[in-house]
């Protein structure tokens, strides 16, 4: 099933690719979707649907996949917002093609249970997210292509080293997560191997300062921001920390658990801070996402239960709401031509429905009680206190500075004289609004539903690192 | 077998090719080679032996390649003059004996016997070709001098003129080394590789492809069977020097032809890597994706012009001929070793090597460097999708091979299992 | 489940007005917003009656969502939906015609159901559902007339300088998180009756929930946002930025009694907070010349006495003042309203003046509403700061000192009171209005709160008259040992507030109808006009440097990403050289083959 899963995403994109109809895409974002949702109710905690077939057997890869609580809740969020996309996003059919692909290796890329085969999704991606960037990117779109291979690249390839010395001095026979736990690096090598991993997991989670690829990423990608909400998704390092960086070098990151701590800090509060003064919605969004991106990476570095579980739970919620407010901004600059913030103001006068949407979006990213953003932020923080109670504090300031950057943009978008008058939610945009409001409250209300499976991985997270329950 | 084979049909069309049509030696020579290879398939996995001459699993793996390199090379040529095909045929002759031998004299013997038609097929083109063809052949012969001399040593150190034989002290490494200096002049390992750039930009794109993919297989073959067993300390400074001099060079290249040629640099240093282990398998692995996606990537630059091809002049390719330009794409990505494609399992093969060798240092270096290469492999690669006015007169023939190997390049990284018991077994 | 539904009653009144509110005619919004609310407030009683009310759903790993209905919870929900109740049906009147007529209830509805969470929380996370929940109806509201660019600016000031403390309120949770396992209000209490773990860290703990109550209630430092606050509708104003919502801090330093009773060092720095903020806004209140700048400021000096009352450990003195308050409040801003109301939106006091012979229902309203303020005798004002005042002497973390500064902001709460009423209903009519009073639908809330203003005081009155509040509140409550005064000492000072209170009230009646003032009162009433520059000050020294420092880092990240870019040239660059060596000369290549060879034997080990 969870091969199914993810082919299903990659056979409709490969169509798209060759020509089928725009519709056919929101078919298959919705079948995927449904498949994901139906796979979300049907693992019960444990591993289910696992898969192994052999790929390189004598080095010791396999195509193994499976579906426990962490992948299912992503399955669960990658199908929402590519859903959510395919809906909304004005996007030739070739453009939800590569999206559709990018979801079916991002899918891959959650459920690999071989750390070889993570990588080779993880690396992977980057081929969809170049190709979007490239043919529907804007003026200065080589000079981002360029900076976000380099610097993905740049990361990961030092991990490839950190993946062979993982087994070969842990002594696994294979790659298979299973066995690599069984056999963690120690000593002086797990700093090394740990330093691999962080470097690639640093610039795709991603933490000051090697997040400067991210906002001229999104600067440069097509405004409908179906790349970006891709590209959000692709932020998998908070994930990639706490399922293979840290349970495969403890000891590694024992030493670095304090500067990682640090950064992730820092780009929790510079992340929110740059974003004030962002001059247009996807600057801002590409800054506020470092920011949250910091505050999850702080609850998997904290090393606790919950701060893992809030990360993460963070990370699988921002991509829902950060992805719709990319897909929003597209809709605003169908509407105006244009992205800069408060070029047009009171937007609300024509438009109540786009911004009670807005609103809703936003405040879910600001963390508001009841929505997506907040069981993960608050358990982060429950987490993180315990790990580092003056980072926690330091970091935590962002709560106050993304509600300035976040109704500044909004008030200065929807609220104050009317500008120009817009069409208000129309068409597609009302299933839109209806799913991405229904899934912010959902997750927001129902945290522990979603979280459930996911409890016993923080706690045998936190164990191997000698803490939790 | 396959050297007859080979011999057989060198022999036979040099008489012959003064009486056919030059369209007709080249249907006579594709299918020598073919008969070659039909010879290897026929025999894979049987060892024989006829004194120094000795074919086993790595002399059919990498004659394999060299073949599927010459090849190639002949479909691709436009010439009007059979010679070229004969001296493609005895190179590619001589590129299964070096591959096929332990002997030192033999192999002496099969560098010349390959080299020397190289020699002359890169001076097809007058003018600039000339130079650089001198200069190969000159500094190929200062080479072979020190392989030469090197087999002398050699023969002083341990009394055998087997490469493998094992053996110690200073003098067995200074022989070692000499050895090791004129075989990677071969395949252009730093600092050996000063002929490259300028040969490989102003040789015929063909002659390039076959110098990139034929030469690197069977001097890879002798490398295996002279330098593994040996472990040798220069080793590392040559593949640190190869990784960072090729790909930092390439990085300020405008020229696709010499942009390839310093990245050949690169990969020569990736590839000598397995030699701490001997993993032919991997080198093998390695080798066939670096032939594949090199000669993907030479192959569509023929297309484009058999002469130079600077990069402005690619651009536009993809909406000229979307084939060709998917191909190139391909071939750089591959080359760049970017899952899912071929490459990334060649590269992830040899560094596995390194590895288990405890080689952390260079891997490190060559995981970094691969880095740095990304920028001038996605110039490349993205070249084709930019706006421009690509010039491509591509034959219906280029563009479906050129299709299938970009296909067989992304079935390989998928599948990449499937084709190394075969590689094992030789 | 009933519990709960309490809370659903108005939620679902909030998606229902917000989805199809549109569509419904004029006055069927607020009828069905003011019913829920009402709904609400008679399940409440019913529940109360009862006995109380448990309520728990799985909701966080560790953090079950459980409501708790007891007195304590009981008596702010009695409070937040029988005023509601009212303020919404007054708001019927005062909306009528507003073309976000439909929105405003929506939003009104939203905030009880917030208020309501807040209220009936029994975990500090399920409290901050509705802590931040009231502050975004808040914040809707206040931006309620979003196209005025000032009014959304403060809306968003509001919600910004909330969060500061919301922070607070974060933090404070960490830190008991950290020392107990729990967040659970009920659980901490049992855990925190031994022996104390970490002294230090809980008083840290206290200190940080209190940070999270003065932003929420408007004290000093983070008072800055309430009388901006007054941008939104009057009923707003008078249901949350008087009667209910500014008063949750007031409730969570109540509910966490136990916490707070056993950190003296704590309590005594609220207290001292509750009396500078006691002074600082009635200080501030002399110079607005906004009506309802003036309740504003009145608001946050009452909200400073109740923290006085909290912080010396009188916690249902606290919540005695908010009852109170919450009537005679409301009923400030309602009468402001049906002012405003009559006066076709005038809000300058100086243009008012003379409606006591016009607004002949209104008159008293606001006459009662500001002697109730000003703690006339036998007005409920007086019996709760009565109360307050002799808290400060009896209970364990009070002193001297409050009373006496609590006495004086007595006298300046009588003063500003009457300045109030002096100005906008006695002297000459100023404006060129032809006031005409408000409809009943807004009179009769104003009825039956200015009832309450007379008789909500009798709840509690001084020993040895019944108090019918203390034992009852008292379960909820920590037990904090108050020492009894002797009966005369009690009611010596009891004389004395009256007379206080007296003197203040017939001394601003006299002064602020003179027509000439000395100089001191007009450089006195310049600085007070502008809040004691507190606002310029804070965007002098926090707002406009964080602006400008948000600005150099953006620019800042711009250069960081050229840094890179320089980084990738160099390389670059290093690779040109490189390729320099590539000169084409044989005899160069020729010389550096051998030296390659030379190298390499070098490194050899021999």
């Amino acid at each position: 099933m969870v091969v199914l899963a993810i082919l299903l995403p990659i056979l409709f994109g490969a169509l798209l690719l060759l020509g089928a109809p725009r519709a056919l895409g929101v078919l298959g974002a919705l079948a995927s979707f449904l498949l994901n949702l139906g796979l979300f109710l049907a693992h019960r905690g444990s591993e289910t649907f696992a898969v192994q077939l052999p790929l390189v057997p004598q080095a010791g890869v396999y195509w193994a996949f499976a579906l426990d609580g962490l992948s299912a809740l992503f399955f669960l969020t990658v199908g929402l917002t590519v859903l959510l996309g395919a809906l909304v996003a004005r996007a030739e059919g070739r453009f939800l093609g590569l999206a559709l692909f990018m979801e079916g290796l991002l899918l891959g890329l959650f459920a690999a249970r071989d750390l070889l085969v993570f990588y080779l999704f993880f690396e992977a991606a980057l081929i969809p997210a170049l190709l979007m960037l490239l043919f529907y990117g804007g003026e200065g779109r080589l000079r981002a292509i360029y900076t976000f291979l380099l610097f993905t690249l740049a990361g990961s390839l030092p991990m490839l080293a950190a993946i062979l010395a993982v087994k070969a001095l842990g002594g696994s026979p294979t790659f298979l997560l299973e066995d690599l736990l069984a056999h963690p690096v120690r000593g002086e090598a797990a700093f090394w191997v740990f330093l691999g991993f962080a470097l690639a997991f640093a610039i795709k989670t991603p933490l000051f300062p090697v997040h400067a690829w991210l906002p001229l990423f999104h600067r440069e990608n097509h405004p409908a921001g179906l790349a970006d909400a891709m590209g959000t998704l692709y932020k998998v390092g908070v994930f990639a920390f706490f399922r293979y960086a840290i349970p495969l070098a403890p000891e590694g990151f024992a030493e670095l658990q304090g500067l990682l701590l640090f950064l992730a800090a820092l780009s929790a509060i510079y992340g929110a801070w740059v974003a004030f003064s962002a001059p247009d919605f996807k600057t801002l969004l590409a800054y506020a996402g470092v920011s949250h991106m910091g505050v999850a990476a702080l609850g998997v570095f904290s090393g606790t239960p919950e701060g893992a579980l809030g990360g993460l739970y963070l990370l699988a919620a921002s991509g829902v709401y950060t992805g719709g407010l990319f897909l929003l901004a597209g809709r605003l600059y169908e509407r105006l031509q244009t992205l800069e913030i408060g070029r047009y103001r009171g937007l609300s006068h024509s438009a109540p429905g786009l911004a009670a949407l807005a609103l809703f979006l936003f405040l879910a990213m600001v963390g508001l009680p009841g929505l997506a953003g907040f069981p993960g932020e608050l358990l982060t923080l429950l987490g993180a206190y315990k790990a580092s109670p003056w980072l926690a504090g330091f970091a935590f300031l962002s709560v106050i500075a993304s509600a300035a950057y976040a109704l500044t943009a909004f008030q200065k978008t929807f609220w104050e004289e009317e500008g120009r008058k817009v069409a208000d939610l129309r068409g597609e945009e009302w299933p839109f609004a209806a799913l991405a409001v229904l899934a912010l409250v959902a997750l927001g209300v129902f945290p522990g539903f979603f979280l459930h499976g996911l409890e016993p991985l923080a706690e045998a997270f936190a164990r191997i690192l000698g803490g939790g329950a | 077998m396959t050297l007859l084979v080979l011999a057989a049909v060198s022999v036979v069309l040099t008489l012959l090719g003064f009486f056919v049509s030059v369209p007709a030696f080249k249907r006579l020579t594709i299918l020598g080679l073919s008969l070659g290879l039909l010879a290897l398939f026929a025999t894979w996995g049987r060892p024989e032996a006829f004194g120094p001459y000795q074919v086993d699993g790595v002399s059919r793996v990498f004659t394999l390649l060299a073949l599927l390199g010459a090849l190639w090379t002949v479909g691709l040529v436009r010439t009007r003059r059979f010679e070229f095909y004969l001296l493609v045929l005895y190179a590619a002759t001589g590129m299964h004996l070096l591959a096929s031998t332990k002997h030192l004299v033999l192999m002496l013997v099969a560098l010349e016997a390959l080299s020397l038609p190289l020699y002359a097929l890169a001076t097809w083109r007058r003018g600039a070709g000339l130079e650089a063809a001198l200069k190969y052949f000159l500094l190929g012969a200062l080479a072979a001098a020190f392989f030469l001399y090197g087999t002398a040593l050699f023969y002083g150190a341990t009394g055998s003129l087997l490469a493998g034989t094992p053996g110690e002290g200073p003098l067995y490494a200074l022989a070692v080394g000499l050895l090791l200096v004129g075989l990677g002049f071969k395949v252009a390992l730093a600092p050996f590789h000063f002929w490259t750039p300028d040969v490989y930009q102003g040789s015929p794109t063909p002659v390039v492809l076959f110098m990139a993919t034929g030469v690197k297989a069977a001097a890879f073959a002798a490398l295996l069977r002279v330098v593994a067993p040996a472990s040798l300390e220069a080793l590392p400074l040559l593949i640190a020097l190869s990784v960072l001099l090729g790909n930092l060079a390439a990085l300020s290249q405008k020229e696709a032809k010499r942009l390839l040629a310093y990245s050949s640099i690169a990969h020569a240093g990736y590839m000598a890597l397995a030699l701490y282990t001997g993993n032919a398998q991997a080198l093998g692995f390695y080798l066939l994706t670096y032939v594949l996606a090199t000669g993907l990537a030479f192959a569509v630059l023929s297309e484009v012009s058999p002469d130079q091809v600077p990069l402005e002049s690619l651009k536009g390719l993809f909406h000229k001929d979307p084939l060709l330009g998917l191909g190139l794409f391909v071939a750089a990505l591959s080359l760049l070793g970017l899952p899912p494609l071929a490459g990334f399992w060649g590269k992830y093969l040899v560094f596995t090597e390194a590895a288990r060798a405890g080689q952390w240092g260079l891997l490190v270096l060559a995981l970094l460097t691969s880095a740095v290469s990304a920028y001038y492999y996605l110039g490349l690669a993205l070249a084709v999708f930019q706006k421009g006015e690509a010039m491509a007169a591509p034959r219906p023939l280029a563009r479906s091979v050129a299709f299938l190997v970009a296909l067989f390049l992304l079935l390989l990284g998928l599948f990449p299992g499937s084709l190394l018991p075969a590689l094992a077994a030789g | 489940m009933a519990l709960l539904t309490t809370i659903l009653l108005p939620l679902l009144g909030f998606a229902l007005l917000g989805l199809f509110g549109k569509r419904m005619r004029e006055p069927l919004p607020g009828v069905i917003a003011s019913a829920l609310v009402l709904a609400s407030f008679l399940l409440g009683v019913d529940l109360l009656l009862g006995g109380g009310a448990r309520f728990e759903a799985e909701w966080l790993p560790g953090i079950p969502f459980s409501l708790l209905l007891d007195h304590l919870s009981g008596f702010m929900l009695l409070i937040v939906t029988g005023v509601g109740f009212l303020i919404h049906v007054y708001a019927i009147g005062y909306m009528a015609g507003d073309p976000g007529y439909s929105r405003f209830f929506a939003y009104f509805n939203l905030f009880i159901a917030m208020m309501l969470t807040l209220v009936l929380a029994d975990s500090y996370p399920v409290m901050f559902i509705g802590w931040e929940g009231v502050g975004l109806a808040s914040f809707l509201l206040i931006g309620f007339w979003y196209q005025n660019a000032q009014y959304a600016d403060s809306a968003r000031k509001a919600f910004i300088v909330n969060r500061i403390g919301d922070l607070g309120f974060l933090l404070g949770m960490a830190i008991l998180w950290a020392l107990y396992g729990t967040l659970s209000i009920s659980e901490l209490k049992e855990a925190l009756e031994g022996p104390l773990k970490n002294p230090s860290l809980l008083a840290l703990a206290g200190l940080f929930l209190f940070l999270g109550a003065v932003g929420k209630s408007a004290q000093v430092p983070l008072m800055v946002w309430l009388p901006d606050a007054m941008a939104g509708p009057t009923p707003v104003s008078a249901l949350i930025h008087a009667a209910t919502m500014v008063t949750a801090g007031v409730y969570l330093i109540a509910r966490s009694s136990f916490l707070y009773g056993a950190l003296p060092e704590v309590s005594y720095t609220i207290a001292v907070v509750g009396l500078l903020t006691a002074f600082y806004g009635a200080l501030s209140a002399f110079g607005q010349t906004d009506i309802k700048k003036i309740v504003a400021y009145s608001t946050i000096s009452q909200l400073g006495y109740m923290f006085l009352a909290a912080g010396v450990g009188a916690y249902w003195v606290a919540l005695f003042h908010v009852f109170t308050h919450a009537f005679f409040k409301a009923l400030l801003f309602l009468a402001s309203g049906s002012v405003i109301h009559a006066l076709g939106g005038e809000q300058d006091v100086r243009k008012m003046g003379g409606l006591w012979k016009h607004l002949p229902q209104t008159r008293w309203h606001g006459l009662i509403g500001a002697l109730a303020l000003g703690g006339l005798p036998l007005l409920s004002g007086f019996w709760s700061k009565d109360a307050i005042l002799t808290a400060t002497l009896t209970y364990p973390f009070g002193g001297a000192g409050f009373y006496v500064g609590a006495l004086l902001v007595a006298v300046l709460t009588a003063m500003y009171a009457m300045r109030w009423f002096v100005l906008v209903f006695l002297g000459e009519e100023r404006g060129h209005h032809h006031p005409h009073e408000a409809p009943p639908v807004m009179l009769w809330p104003n009825h039956l709160l200015a009832l309450g203003s007379v008789l909500a005081g009798y709840l509690a009155l001084p020993h040895p008259l019944p108090n019918l509040l203390e034992p009852f509140l008292k379960p909820a409550l920590a037990e904090v040992e108050a020492h009894h005064l002797s009966l005369g000492a009690e009611w010596g000072l009891i004389a004395l507030s009256a007379l206080v209170a007296l003197l203040g009230l017939w001394l601003g009646y006299t002064f602020f109808q003179r027509q000439a003032f000395p100089a001191w009162y007009l450089a006195f009433e310049r600085a007070s006009r502008e809040s004691f520059y507190v606002d310029q000050a804070y965007n002098a020294l926090l707002v406009n440097p964080l602006k400008a420092l948000a600005e150099a880092l953006l620019q800042g990240d711009l250069g960081l990403l050229r840094g890179y870019f320089g980084l990738g040239g160099a390389v670059r660059g290093l690779g040109q050289s490189v390729a320099r060596l590539q000169a084409g000369y044989l005899r160069v290549y020729a010389l550096l083959f051998v030296l390659g060879v030379l190298v390499l034997l070098g490194v050899m080990r021999w």
